[in-house]
C-alpha cells in the first residue's frame, strides 16, 4: 500500500531566530544523523537529531524547497512534522 | 531672585539638555526595534520547544539526564543580567534590589557565587562581600551569541561536576513599552510537569537512541536560553531607555515653559518699572513748569 494521495503533512521548521517554515507538505527528507531520513504522510513518531545537512520538502502545489541547516532536532506525531534547529550560514 | 540674563541662560541650558535627551530617546528607539522584532521572531520557538525538550525528557524511565538531577541546594550560583549604560530609569535599580532580596534570602542556608552581566551589577555587587566568580561588561549587546555560548558550556561544566547544585537568573524580561518584568528563573536543573502520556500512546522510534537525542535536545536548549534571556534583557533595556529619555524631553519642556513665563514677568516687570519712572520724572518736570 502506497501512501496516501490526499493525506499530508503540517511542516513547521522554528530556529531560535525565527519562524522558518510552515506549510502543508506532501513530503520531507530530513539530514539524520546516520543519512537523510524520508517522512510521508502516516509515517511513525520519530524523535531524531539531526545532522548538517538540507531540509527537502515537495509543498502541496509541487514546489520544492530547501532549508540549509547545521543541526537540529525534529519530532514526528500524528502527521505534525516539527523542527527545531539552528540555520547554516555559510 | 535670579536675574534676566540668568534665566536666559538656564533656558538655553535646559533646551541643549532637552536636544540631548531627545536624540538619546531618538536612539534608543531605534535599537529598541530591532531588539524587539528578534524578540518577537524568536517567539515561536520559545512557544514551543520548552515544553518539547522537557515533555520528551520526562517521559523517559532510564536514569535522568545529569541536567535533570535535582540535588539539595548546598551552592548556588546567581546570574544578575543588567545594562552596561545607565539613563534607563529603574531598569537596573529595581532588577538590582530584587536581586539583593533574593541573595539575602539565601544567604544564610547556602553558599552563594555570583556571575554579573553588564557594568551596573558588577559596580552594585563590589560594594559587597560577596564571591563573584565572574564578570562580563562592556558591549555585551555587540556579542550575545558568543557570550552565550561561552558562558553556557561553563555553567553546564559547573553544574554537572557539582561544582554549584542550582544555577539561577536573574533578568528583566521584555514585557511591555511601560515596563519589564523582573524574572527570576532557574536555570539549571531544568524541571517541568511530569508529561501525562495517553493510554495508546504510539511508542516513538528514537533515531539515534533515545538517551543521546535527550542529551542533544537539553544542550540545543539551555544554549538558546540564555541566548533568549540576553536578547529580552536588551529589548528591556532599550525599551526603558526610550521611556525615561521620553520622560525626560517631557520633563524638560515644562521646565522651559515655566521659566519663560518668569522670564516674561520679570521682563513686564522690568518694563512696567521704567515707565513709571520716566513718567514720574515727566510729572515733575511739568509741576517745576519747564
Amino acid at each position: 500500500m502506497g501512501p496516501d494521495k490526499n493525506a499530508h503533512l503540517q511542516l513547521k521548521v522554528i530556529s531560535p531566530e525565527m519562524l522558518l517554515v510552515e506549510a502543508e507538505v506532501n513530503e520531507v527528507q530530513v539530514p539524520g544523523l546516520d543519512g537523510y531520513l524520508g517522512i510521508w504522510p502516516g509515517h511513525r513518531p520519530l524523535n531524531a537529531c539531526l545532522g548538517k545537512g538540507e531540509i527537502i520538502f515537495h509543498s502541496v502545489d509541487g514546489r520544492e524547497e530547501k532549508i540549509k541547516i547545521n543541526g537540529g532536532i525534529i519530532q514526528v506525531e500524528n502527521d505534525k512534522i516539527l523542527i527545531f534547529t539552528n540555520l547554516h550560514y555559510s | 531672585m535670579p536675574t534676566i540674563i540668568d534665566l536666559r541662560r538656564r533656558i538655553e541650558s535646559v533646551r541643549n539638555s532637552q536636544k540631548v535627551t531627545q536624540a538619546m530617546k531618538t536612539v534608543a528607539t531605534a535599537r529598541y526595534r530591532k531588539y524587539h522584532r528578534q524578540v518577537v521572531a524568536g517567539r515561536p520557538f520559545w512557544h514551543n520547544f520548552p515544553e518539547l525538550a522537557l515533555k520528551l525528557s520526562q517521559s523517559m524511565s532510564f536514569p535522568v539526564h545529569p541536567f535533570l538531577e535535582i540535588r539539595p541546594e548546598k551552592k548556588i550560583l546567581v546570574i544578575t543580567i543588567t545594562s552596561d549604560k545607565g539613563l534607563c530609569g529603574v531598569f537596573n535599580s529595581s532588577l538590582l534590589a530584587a536581586a539583593q532580596r533574593f541573595l539575602d534570602e539565601k544567604k544564610e542556608k547556602t553558599e552563594l557565587k555570583l556571575i554579573t552581566i553588564g557594568k551596573k551589577a558588577t559596580a552594585f555587587f563590589k560594594r559587597f562581600d560577596y564571591q563573584v566568580e565572574r564578570f562580563i561588561a562592556d558591549g555585551v549587546d555587540k556579542k550575545i551569541p558568543e557570550i552565550s555560548e561561552e558562558l553556557n558550556s561553563y555553567l553546564e561544566y559547573q553544574f554537572i561536576f557539582k561544582k554549584v547544585d542550582a544555577v539561577y537568573i536573574i533578568y528583566n524580561e521584555f514585557h511591555s513599552i511601560i515596563a519589564p518584568r523582573i524574572t527570576l528563573t532557574r536555570f539549571l536543573p531544568l524541571s517541568g510537569e511530569q508529561a501525562d502520556l495517553p493510554v495508546d500512546y504510539l511508542k516513538p522510534d528514537w533515531e539515534p537512541e533515545a538517551r543521546k537525542v535527550i542529551a542533544y535536545l537539553l544542550k540545543f536548549y539551555l544554549r538558546y536560553q540564555l541566548q533568549h534571556f540576553l536578547l529580552e534583557s536588551q529589548a528591556a533595556e532599550q525599551a526603558s531607555r526610550m521611556m525615561a529619555m521620553e520622560k525626560a524631553t517631557q520633563n524638560a519642556e515644562e521646565l522651559i515653559s515655566s521659566l519663560v513665563l518668569l522670564l516674561n514677568k520679570m521682563r513686564q516687570a522690568s518694563i512696567t518699572r521704567e515707565l513709571l519712572e520716566i513718567q514720574t520724572a515727566v510729572e515733575a518736570l511739568t509741576q517745576q513748569g519747564v
